[in-house]
């Protein structure tokens, strides 16, 4: 079984949602920067990027089972 | 805490007699019957001592009588919990959505004095959202119409209602002497000021924000990481976020404001579990709330 990583996309990103979010497939060496590329996400947009419940820079690269979180900027009031 | 009202009208044997002689037993849903002073009471006893209603409160929690306003906080705040709100100052910055809800919570549980920063007048678009945008209060001043609020909520606070919007050069003077400004503010520059301000007064900015159907609330304190970590550099971070497409659901800017009035309460009590170093994510089209680490 392939390595996966669970996806979750926050706000307006919702619509970048991949079809398998729970189970995205991993593939060597990805880092979250090239996940935001491969899923059409602007980069821009993606304002904070969390691994694990923590903030993450998003050239860490990703392991396996890990949650990936992606925010765009809220500013509202 | 900026202020110590409770010792000099407690120390007083005359003012001690007076509310003591005005108090009432009342039972409580719990069965216990306690001391309390009704609303009316602290009015009239004010009004005989010649002094704020407040420091009438403070007293009376100090002699173990329970103002009935606060009784359904009890006990999940203590007397001397109690009094730690009522003396402690707080500024809400930006008087919409999030800070109208903000400043209700806060005046109701009894946080003793607030500072209601606003330039802004209610219009069409701030009724969906905003608790004191009502047909009658548009085109009026967001601070004027708070500071009647609260007035009408709890007579014995202290409210500074100021219409102005926060700039460079009266941030500092505005905020000083607040124990906790809270960020309701709807500009990402805006709120930098804001952090700027607060951190070089050494105040906690209890920051809220929203967006549709998802928000966010941290705390920043002078010695921890700041908004950037949440923005990214301010120079580049923009004037608003992804709400200019998604707009502000009412629901989701209640839950946050009141995340943003549960800290205030953390943190005036010095009960452990605050925001430090943390986001709270709240996104209602999950139903998920999730506590974030920034670094």
């Amino acid at each position: 079984m392939a390595d996966t990583v669970e996806i979750k996309l926050f706000a307006t990103l919702n619509r970048f949602l991949p079809a398998n979010p729970d189970r995205y497939p991993l593939s060597p060496g990805m880092t979250a920067r090239d996940l935001i590329r491969r899923l059409a996400i602007p980069e821009a947009q993606a304002k904070l990027v969390f691994i694990n419940g923590v903030k993450a820079d998003p050239d860490t690269t990703l392991k396996p089972g890990q949650r990936i979180g992606i925010f765009p900027p809220v500013g509202g009031g | 805490m900026a202020s110590m009202i409770s010792s000099s009208l407690s120390r007083d044997p005359a003012a001690v007699e007076t509310i003591r002689s005005a108090a009432r037993t009342t039972k409580l849903p719990d069965g216990n019957s306690v001391p309390t002073l009704d609303v009316e009471t602290v009015e009239r006893v004010a009004g005989m001592l010649g002094r704020p209603a407040r420091e009438i409160e403070v007293a009376a929690l100090s002699l173990d009588i329970l103002p009935l306003r606060y009784s359904r906080n009890y006990r999940s705040l203590s007397f001397s919990e109690q009094i730690r709100l009522l003396e402690s100052t707080v500024a809400v910055v930006g008087l919409g959505g999030l800070g109208g809800a903000v400043l209700e919570t806060l005046g109701r549980i009894g946080v003793g004095a607030m500072k209601l920063i606003d330039g802004d007048r209610f219009d069409d678009s701030n009724l969906n959202r905003q608790l004191l945008a009502t047909t009658a209060s548009l085109g009026n001043p967001k601070a004027g119409v708070a500071e009647k609020r609260l007035q009408a909520v709890n007579p014995s606070l202290q409210v500074e209602a100021v219409e102005a919007f926060i700039t460079a050069q009266n941030a500092e003077a505005l905020l000083s002497g607040c124990d906790i400004v809270v960020d309701c503010l709807d500009a990402i520059p805006t709120r930098f000021l804001l952090e700027g301000a607060s951190k070089r007064l050494g105040i906690p900015m209890v920051s809220g924000a929203v967006a549709g159907l998802t928000g966010h609330v941290t705390t920043v304190f002078a010695d921890g990481p700041s908004l950037r970590a949440i923005y990214g550099d301010p120079e580049t971070a923009g004037d608003k976020g992804v709400e200019t497409e998604l707009g502000n659901l009412p629901f989701t800017v209640s839950v946050v404001a009141n995340l943003q009035c549960a800290e205030v309460v953390r943190l005036l009590l010095s009960r452990p579990g605050n925001l430090r170093n943390a986001l709270l994510l709240v996104d209602l089209e999950s139903g998920t709330c999730e506590r974030m680490r920034l670094g």
